[in-house]
């Protein structure tokens, strides 16, 4: 489904364990969304993913729990609120030594001052990474940049955005990929199901390829140190 | 600071861009850091979207 925020805080530190565990080597940004309800719940979250060996964790300030009946929108707290939930959160990390992305979602609904102040007001609080959702123009981004004082930014590029998106070789410090090997995966997945219907057979994983992406060769090895007797 | 943020922190200090796929499952992550990138994100969409793919089948 989409992102609905029905997602509970426990399947979320399920996948970020799953993930981080798949991949320790991997420097590891998981998403905190809102904190999943107030303050304390936003501080749970963050010892949550810090134990599962997260290096920074993101937290926003939308509106939780997601008001329905609004098509969608994205509607964020207001800024005291969101200035609040963005200490709670620096706290966490801090005494967890991780380290947080602010994000604001205010562009949309709020427009861009105030989405500004926001992000000023986040640097001051101690957020490590800033994040303005959907900026609407190259100005936008460089402006919001410069009032992240030197911290490190990100851009999205998600191909569903209705936002500004320069080129790779516009950006410095982190461009953020979310959903491309979620729509390749729709794809393939659609693909090998209407092969097996009779449809064209396009190329999969071999066998070998998809035996190093599972490691199954490491598993005979550690079954073979416990048979069971008899 | 724990070792993996100061690394990650070290990694933004330097001016040039990191690119940081999302995912959403374990072999996602597997495969992210098989390609060789040094970051990733644990994305909340994908999440929702690989586990819970069609909400008028699930209540």
């Amino acid at each position: 489904m989409p992102d609905t925020d029905l997602v509970s805080f426990s399947e979320m530190a399920d996948a970020v364990e799953s993930c981080i565990a798949a991949a320790p080597d991997v420097l590891w940004l998981a998403d905190g969304d809102t904190g999943h309800g107030n303050a304390l719940a936003v501080q749970k979250l963050i010892h949550a993913y810090a134990r599962r060996l997260a290096a920074a964790v993101l937290i926003e300030d939308k509106i939780w729990p997601r008001p329905l009946g609004r098509q969608g929108a994205k509607l964020v707290v207001e800024r005291e609120h969101a200035i609040l939930r963005c200490r709670a959160a620096v706290e966490a990390c801090r005494n967890e030594g991780i380290l947080l992305l602010a994000r604001t979602d205010a562009r949309v609904s709020r427009g861009f001052d105030e989405a500004l102040a926001r992000l000023r007001e986040f640097v001051a609080a101690g957020a490590d990474i800033l994040f303005l959702d959907s900026p609407q123009s190259e100005a936008e981004m460089r402006t919001s940049i410069e009032a992240c004082k030197g911290n490190p930014t990100l851009a999205v590029a998600s191909p569903a955005g209705k936002h500004f998106m320069p080129g790779a070789a516009e950006l410095e410090r982190i461009g953020i990929y979310p959903q491309d090997i979620l729509a390749a995966s729709g794809r393939a997945m659609r693909d090998a199901l209407s092969g097996l219907k009779g449809g064209a057979k396009l190329p999969m994983a071999t066998p070998a390829e998809l035996a190093t992406a599972i490691c199954i060769d490491e598993y005979p090895s550690r079954d073979s140190r416990w048979p069971d007797p008899s | 600071m724990r070792p993996q943020a100061a690394a990650l922190k070290a990694l933004l200090d330097e001016p040039r861009l990191q690119v940081m796929p999302g995912c959403g499952d374990g072999m996602g992550a597997r495969l992210i850091e098989e390609a060789g990138f040094r970051t990733g994100f644990v994305s909340g969409s994908s999440v929702s979207a690989m586990r819970l793919p069609c909400p008028t089948r699930i209540w």
